[in-house]
């Protein structure tokens, strides 16, 4: 009888995996949101992938487990063998999940370069390349987000920077680049949708890339705890496209040079 | 010592000093037990304020609230929700965990399984336990501290946590203490098991209780000081103006004061790390070994693969100390040592995975007897299979992006924590409370505690795992005001029913252990009819333990043995 408990263990968490996995009621939207990010694909194949070797695993360890102890509590067995190893046995189990893991290890490790080691880059004029320059500046706070906007020099830090404040708004379709500054504690830049998320430390400066597609809202939360108000530390960011940037950046350029003439 | 005494023969009954500052590893073990029991139900209290504030956020919280948080109406505040899971995770990792498994069945067994009187030095086994209660002194007034309570997280990452400092420094000091008992209590074990084993008590023969709490024993002795001088670190920036961890000595706001300190705030994780990656195994090696010798008994059946067995305990501590970093891949840390990270987490894998394919052998062709300890330790298999594997999806640092600060990794850690280290606890309690108090638990109670625990355990802690693979972070207040995870609230609610039904089937436990010291029925000797040492000392156990110092000739896991008629064979048995 326990022994069916113990089967329920297996079945239920691989079903609910893979209800969740497949997007099936009443798991529905309960897998990592739908990758919004062109530039970071690889990760969510490895979602998959290592969720289905866990799976097998679970089945195949959790299936024998509940047969063992069903032919175990059969009424009528008199003795156990008396059996103390088996080194074929334990040499096969050893070598294969060995394998396996390293399989693992090495093949994960594209996706993990994709996101992190290879910095964006652009073509310049004379055929060479160089890294794409961070377009905004993000200044993380104790509880709120301010972004700084490269102003008409294309430059982040100058004078000409637009100041916009828990909004981020950025050009669609092209690598954005982000240069992340804590003023206070460590914070931590998450958009699981665009699959970022990366700790603000102070003291350091942190490079982030991404891409969207036209027209994408989400919000930008913070997951590295920075106090009481943690969970209130949001922002949204909005994609649009880079003639409508264009036209936000002139337009608050414009505004942020009258309120600082103002202000003198 | 020709007659030995009981501890009441010894000292009378109407010396309770004698008890309560005895230098017998025995009551020190049960004392150990008794308050890390007290401690597993505040922290299983504060537990449920954390799922009643996810669920029903800024609600009344029922009986308590109106009592604690009179002026706000009833209800929490941000900052004391931040406290809630600071504390819960600082009393269950340190009074809990830890103290139960090293302390008290470290304490309890070590001497009696490899055929000792005592401990190397009772002495100091006594004051590893007394330097407790200062340590939960410090824990109990840093909360108290007006206005504030330690509230970055049992992590405490700096610079957050030099931003609450008088309640910083009393849970940093409170945790210096907590170091130092165990430090105590590790250079004990590592003297007493390697010294003071009964002739025949090769390390071949000694049970997998024993090794797990000696290699346990030799991680803490390795890591802790890591940690305490960690500590002391975050101390002197607290309180003596250093800059270890902090680069500016104003955080907070008031730039005008920035001055520059030049620390570094990954230091403190890179340290911290170090210490409580190990610290991770230090809470599940001994309950490996423990489930270990329950399969064995209760399965009739050698432990299958015995040196494997110990072979891989050891390749877990090794890698366990290469490992920390996986904790940081979104730290900011080189992007390249995360790789080497992953490859190093993925690996310490593959000592578990033996480890559970030979409990799987060792069941495997058994006669099994579906006690209550026999239970809990199957249960343990089962959750440690799944706890291990989140910890490979997790090893990954690019899905670690996803994963990493979810309620992804609270469900795995709590998989670990929860299903197996402390189902073990509940397991190893049953096993050994004859020879603890004299009686047997009750069977029946303890079976439906098991039933239900094993299924609200499961309710609570899987689909944590959907929260996190949608990116909800951990240590937030409230979702709800997030729109991103808003949805995620009837799931969040669902969560809180099955930690009430779980808390609710602890009152099943408590009862059982509280009425079987009194009233459960009396135990034999040998009850189980196990083979190791401790079942072969008389009943009660005498201070001194054994009238004549027993000649082991065999190791503990001689079950069912062919040329025997009994399906048994005492280690002491000639």
């Amino acid at each position: 009888m326990w022994s069916l408990l113990f089967l329920l263990v297996p079945l239920g968490a691989t079903g609910s995996v893979v209800m969740a996995a497949l997007n099936m009621p009443p798991l529905d939207g309960m897998w990592v949101p739908t990758n919004q990010n062109p530039g970071e694909t690889r990760v969510d194949s490895l979602v998959v992938s290592l969720h289905v070797v866990s799976a097998v695993v679970l089945m195949g360890t959790g299936l024998v487990l509940a047969g063992i102890m069903w032919s175990g509590t059969r009424p009528g067995i008199e003795r156990a063998r008396y059996l103390t190893h088996n080194t074929g046995l334990e040499i096969l189990w050893s070598v294969v999940p060995a394998g396996i893991l390293v399989w693992l290890a090495l093949s994960q490790y594209a996706a993990w370069s994709d996101m992190r080691l290879e910095r964006p880059v652009m073509q310049i004029a004379d055929g060479s390349t160089r890294n794409v320059p961070p377009l905004i500046r993000v200044y993380a706070r104790r509880f709120a987000w301010e972004f700084h906007h490269a102003g008409a020099d294309a430059v982040v830090g100058t004078a000409d920077d637009v100041i916009a404040l828990n909004e981020l708004v950025v050009p669609a379709g092209q690598d954005v680049v982000l240069e992340m500054i804590s003023r206070d504690v460590i914070h931590n830049f998450c958009v699981p949708s665009l699959r970022l998320k990366q700790d603000i430390v102070p003291g350091l400066k942190q490079l982030i890339w991404f891409q969207t597609r036209v027209g994408y809202k989400t919000d930008i939360v913070c997951t590295e705890l920075c106090g009481w108000g943690h969970y209130l530390m949001q922002a949204r960011l909005r994609s649009v496209s880079p003639e409508e940037y264009a036209a936000w950046i002139q337009q608050h350029s414009l505004s942020t040079a009258s309120e600082s003439e103002a202000a003198q | 010592m020709n007659e030995l005494l009981s501890h009441t023969e010894m000292h009378g009954r109407r010396n309770p000093l004698s008890w309560i500052f005895s230098r017998d590893h025995k009551v020190i073990g049960i004392q150990f037990l008794f308050s890390s029991l007290l401690w597993m139900g505040i922290g299983g209290l504060l537990a449920l304020a954390i799922r009643w504030q996810l669920a029903w956020p800024w609600t009344e919280i029922p009986i308590l609230g109106k009592w604690l948080f009179a002026e706000q109406g009833g209800q929490i505040t941000p900052e004391f929700y931040n406290v809630l899971f600071t504390m819960h995770a600082t009393v269950m990792i340190f009074f809990v965990v830890i103290p139960i498994l090293s302390g008290a069945f470290g304490n309890y067994l070590i001497p009696l399984m490899i055929g000792a009187r005592d401990m190397a030095f009772p002495t100091l086994n006594m004051l590893s336990y007394w330097l407790m209660w200062p340590a939960f002194a410090c824990m109990i007034c840093s909360v108290l501290v007006p206005g504030e309570g330690p509230s970055s997280g049992w992590t405490a990452y700096p610079p957050l946590s030099a931003v609450f400092s008088d309640a910083q420094s009393l849970w940093a000091i409170g945790l210096l203490i907590v170091g130092v008992s165990s430090m105590l209590g590790a250079i004990n074990y590592i003297t007493t098991i390697l010294q003071m084993r009964a002739p025949g008590m090769t390390m071949m023969r000694l049970p997998m209780t024993v090794w797990g709490l000696l290699i346990t024993a030799i991680l803490q002795a390795f890591a802790l000081p890591v940690l305490t001088a960690a500590l002391l670190m975050q101390l002197g920036d607290h309180l003596l103006g250093t800059g270890f961890f902090v680069p500016q000595y104003v955080v907070d706001g008031s730039e005008a004061a920035n001055a520059t300190a030049g620390g570094d705030p990954l230091l403190w994780q890179h340290l911290f790390w170090f210490y409580s990656h190990p610290a991770v195994y230090i809470m599940i090696l001994p309950a490996m070994g423990m489930v270990s010798d329950m399969l064995s008994c209760f399965s009739r059946k050698p432990l299958f693969g015995y040196r494997p067995m110990v072979f891989s305990m050891c390749a877990i501590a090794g890698l366990g100390f290469i490992v920390w970093g996986h904790h940081m891949f979104v730290s900011g840390m080189n992007y390249l040592l995360s790789v080497s990270f992953a490859v190093s987490t993925m690996l310490i894998a593959l000592p578990s995975g033996v480890k559970v394919f030979n409990w799987l052998g060792t069941i495997w062709g058994g006669r099994l007897q579906m006690t209550a300890p026999m239970l809990y330790a199957i249960g343990f298999v089962s959750m440690f299979v799944i706890g291990g594997l989140s910890g490979i999806v997790m090893a990954s640092p690019a899905v670690d992006i996803l994963l990493h600060d979810t309620y992804y990794i609270v469900a795995h850690f709590h998989y670990v924590l929860f299903g197996s280290s402390l189902l073990a606890v509940f397991g190893a309690i049953h096993f050994w409370f004859p020879r603890m108090f004299g009686r047997m638990m009750n069977e029946t109670v303890g079976k439906l505690h098991f039933f239900l625990t094993f299924v609200f355990l499961n309710g609570t802690f899987f689909p944590m795992h959907f929260l996190g693979l949608r990116g909800f972070p951990r240590r937030y207040a409230d979702a709800s005001v997030v729109e991103t995870f808003r949805d995620l609230m009837p799931l969040n609610q669902f969560i809180t029913w099955c930690a009430f039904g779980m808390a609710a089937a602890q009152v099943l436990f408590l009862a059982n252990f509280l009425f079987s010291i009194v009233f459960g029925k009396r135990a034999q000797q040998n009850p189980w009819h196990a083979n190791s040492l401790e079942w072969s000392a008389p009943t009660p156990i005498p201070h001194g333990n054994f009238p004549v110092i027993p000649q082991v000739h065999r190791g503990p896991y001689e079950y069912s043995h062919p040329d025997r008629e009994q399906d048994y064979w005492p280690q002491a048995e000639a």
